[in-house]
C-alpha cells in the first residue's frame, strides 16, 4: 500500500458516517446517552492526537492527560473568570497553552530520550502538573473549577447560544469532525510521510536532509495543542473541571483507544474510543465489576489481536479477497 | 587549484583512550573520485562517519566548498549537497520502493520550500514521476510497488542510491558499496556507480575493500592504516608504492 497515494474516497465517507451517527444520537436517545456521545467524540480527538505522535513519529507520551487538563483548566478558568472573551479566543488560548507545555516538555526531553525513557519523563512532568493544579488557588485546588457554563458564540450578525438544548453537543460534533479532518491532513501529507520516515529509520531520514529533532518536536507540539483543544471543548460540556483530568492514569486512555482500534490506522483510535464508550455504557449498572469487565475485555483484545480491531478487519478482508478473486489483494 | 569540494584537515577521533583516527588529511576536488582503502579496523568507517556528519571529530576541521562544516549536523551537510550510503543499505523497510524515493524527493523539496504543498495529500505528480524515472534508471522499474523489506540486498543498495540521487547531491559518499556481493553483482554495481557518477556529474568519495573495485572506480586513492593516511595519490602511484604493497596489497593480492 502506497503512502504517497492518498484516497479521500475512503476516509471522507467514513468520517461522514461517524458524523451522521453522532447527529442521530440526540433524536433517539436520552440526555445521559447524549452526554456520553459528546464525551466519545472528544475522546476520538484525544485518541487520534495521541496516535499522530505515537504511530507516525514514534513518540510514546504518557503526558497526554496533562495536555488535556491544561486545555480544560485554561478554558474553565477563562469561561468562569473572563467571560467577556469570545469562546473562539478561549479555545485558541487553550490550544496555545497545550502547545507551549508540549514545547517545553519536548525541548527538555525529546532530544535526550526516546521510547520508554521519554514516556517516563512525560509521566514525571505530568505528575508535576497534577500537583501544581492541586496547589493553585485560582484553579480551585482539590475541588477544581465549577460552573463552567456553555458559552454564547457571537458571530456578529447572530448569536449562537450553545447553552440551549443540545446546541453544545452539535458544536462538539462539528468541532471534533474539523479537528479529525485537520489531523487526517497532517497524517497523510508530505509532513506525515516525513514523520513516518524518521520513525522507520532516523539515521536514513536525517541523511535525506530531514531535521529529525525539529520534526519530532513539531509532532509533539501539534499533538499537545490538539489534545488541549479537546480538553477545552470538554470543560463546558462537563461544566466542571477536576484535577483527575491531570492524573497520569487518564493518560492511559488514548493509548487504550489506540491499541483497541489499531495504531496503524488513522481511524484506529476513533474505533477504539467508540468501542470503549459502548463498553462503558453496557456495563454501567454493574457497579464494581464494571471496571473489571472493561479491563478484562480490553486485555483480551489487545493480547489476541495485536493490530487492534481494524487490524483484524483488514486481515479478514484480505483473506476474503484472496479467496474470492485470484488477483493480488490490496489492503483498503 | 580551486577550492576543493571537501577538505579535511588534522582529523582526530578518539573513543575514550582508543585513537581511531590520528591526524587525517583528505582532499576531494570537484569531479574527483577518491577511494579510501585500508585493512579492517583502519578507521575507514569512522572517517566516513566524521566526514558525513554522523559523529563529530575530536579535533580537526572539515570544509565543504570552503565553508567550515565541522560542527554541522549530518542533515545540514546533506542539505548542502552531500548524499551518503551505509555499509548495510538503510531504506524505509515498511514502505514501497517508490515511496522510499518519493520521501527523498519530498525531503529535498521541503528544504527549499518548507510551507509549500502541505495541503496536498498525495505526492505531486511531478514528484512521483521523478521518483519513477530514478527507479527506472537504476533498474528497479519493475519493483516500484514492492515493499522494501522484500527487496534483495543488492536491490536495497540500488534503492538507497536512487534515494541519494533524488537529493541531487554534488558529492556522493558510498561506504563499501559492494560489500557482501557476489563477483557478478559486484561488477554490475561498479558499472552502475560509474554510470551514475558520470551521468550526474558527481564527485565521489568511497571506502572499499575490494581491490578490483578500487582501481576501476578511483581517480585518486588514499590508504588508511591504523588511523593514518600513509599514502595518497593516483592509482598507479599507490599500486607501485612499496609500503602499500607490504601493509595492504601484499596480504590481499590473492583477492584482487
Amino acid at each position: 500500500m502506497s503512502i504517497a497515494r492518498v484516497r479521500p474516497a475512503v476516509f471522507l465517507p467514513l468520517l461522514a458516517l461517524l458524523v451522521a451517527g453522532a447527529l442521530i444520537v440526540p433524536h433517539v436517545a436520552n440526555r445521559g446517552v447524549v452526554f456520553l456521545g459528546g464525551v466519545v467524540a472528544i475522546n476520538v480527538v484525544f485518541g487520534i492526537a495521541f496516535n499522530l505522535a505515537f504511530a507516525k513519529a514514534g513518540i510514546l507520551s504518557f503526558g497526554n492527560a496533562m495536555f488535556f487538563a491544561v486545555g480544560a483548566y485554561c478554558a474553565g478558568y477563562l469561561v468562569t473568570q473572563q467571560n467577556h472573551l469570545p469562546f473562539v479566543v478561549i479555545l485558541l488560548a487553550a490550544a496555545g497553552c497545550g502547545g507551549l507545555l508540549a514545547l517545553v516538555t519536548g525541548l527538555l526531553a525529546l532530544r535526550r530520550a526516546s521510547g520508554v525513557y521519554f514516556a517516563v519523563i512525560t509521566l514525571a512532568v505530568g505528575a508535576l502538573v497534577h500537583v501544581l493544579i492541586m496547589k493553585l488557588d485560582f484553579l480551585g485546588r482539590n475541588d477544581g473549577l465549577i460552573g463552567v457554563n456553555r458559552p454564547i458564540i457571537d458571530f456578529g450578525f447572530f448569536d449562537l447560544d450553545l447553552a440551549r438544548g443540545d446546541a453544545y453537543y452539535y458544536f462538539i460534533v462539528a468541532s471534533c469532525a474539523l479537528l479529525v479532518t485537520l489531523m487526517w491532513v497532517l497524517w497523510s501529507n508530505r509532513f506525515g510521510r516525513s514523520l513516518q520516515a524518521l520513525k522507520s529509520d532516523p539515521m536514513r531520514a536525517s541523511f535525506l536532509g530531514i531535521d529529525i529533532d525539529r520534526k519530532r518536536l513539531i509532532a509533539l507540539v501539534l499533538s499537545g495543542s490538539i489534545t488541549a483543544l479537546a480538553g477545552a471543548i470538554y470543560a463546558p460540556w462537563a461544566q466542571i473541571v477536576t484535577p483527575e483530568l491531570a492524573h497520569w492514569s487518564f493518560s492511559t486512555m488514548p493509548l487504550l483507544f489506540t491499541l483497541l482500534g489499531g495504531s496503524a490506522f488513522f481511524l484506529g483510535p476513533a474505533v477504539g474510543a467508540i468501542l470503549f464508550g459502548l463498553l462503558e455504557y453496557a456495563t454501567r449498572s454493574l457497579v464494581g465489576i464494571s471496571d473489571l469487565l472493561v479491563g478484562g475485555l480490553l486485555l483480551a483484545v489487545v493480547l489476541s489481536v495485536p493490530g487492534g480491531v481494524l487490524g483484524l478487519l483488514a486481515t479478514l478482508l484480505a483473506r476474503f479477497r484472496a479467496s474470492s478473486s485470484p488477483q493480488r489483494e490490496e489492503r483498503a | 587549484m580551486s577550492t576543493p569540494l571537501l577538505a579535511a584537515r588534522g582529523i582526530v577521533k578518539d573513543y575514550g583512550r582508543i585513537k581511531v583516527l590520528k591526524n587525517v588529511d583528505l582532499d576531494l576536488g570537484a569531479g574527483e573520485r577518491h577511494v579510501v582503502i585500508g585493512p579492517n579496523g583502519a578507521g575507514k568507517t569512522t572517517l566516513f562517519k566524521v566526514l558525513s556528519g554522523e559523529t563529530r571529530p575530536s579535533a580537526g576541521t572539515i570544509r565543504l566548498e570552503g565553508r567550515d562544516v565541522t560542527q554541522e549536523a549530518g542533515f545540514v551537510r546533506t542539505r548542502s549537497g552531500v548524499g551518503r550510503s551505509f555499509q548495510v543499505a538503510r531504506v524505509f523497510l515498511e514502505m514501497t520502493a517508490l515511496d522510499n524515493v518519493i520521501v527523498a524527493v519530498e525531503a529535498r523539496e521541503a528544504t527549499k520550500r518548507p510551507w509549500a504543498g502541505l495541503l496536498r495529500l498525495s505526492a505531486a505528480k511531478s514528484v512521483a514521476d521523478e521518483a519513477t524515472s530514478l527507479l527506472v534508471a537504476l533498474g528497479l522499474g519493475a519493483q516500484q510497488e514492492t515493499p522494501a523489506d522484500t527487496l534483495s540486498h543488492g536491490d536495497r543498495k540500488r534503492l538507497e542510491l536512487a534515494m541519494n540521487l533524488a537529493l541531487r547531491p554534488k558529492l556522493l559518499m558510498l561506504d563499501e558499496p559492494t560489500a557482501g556481493m557476489s563477483p557478478t553483482d559486484r561488477q554490475a554495481a561498479v558499472n552502475l556507480i560509474d554510470r551514475v557518477v558520470r551521468d550526474n556529474g558527481l564527485s565521489l568519495l568511497l571506502t572499499e575493500h575490494d581491490m578490483g573495485v578500487v582501481f576501476q572506480l578511483g581517480t585518486r586513492i588514499s590508504v588508511l592504516h591504523y588511523g593514518e593516511v600513509v599514502v595518497s595519490g593516483l592509482p598507479a602511484e599507490v599500486r607501485a608504492n612499496a609500503l602499500v604493497r607490504e601493509i595492504y596489497l601484499g596480504r590481499n593480492a590473492g583477492h584482487a
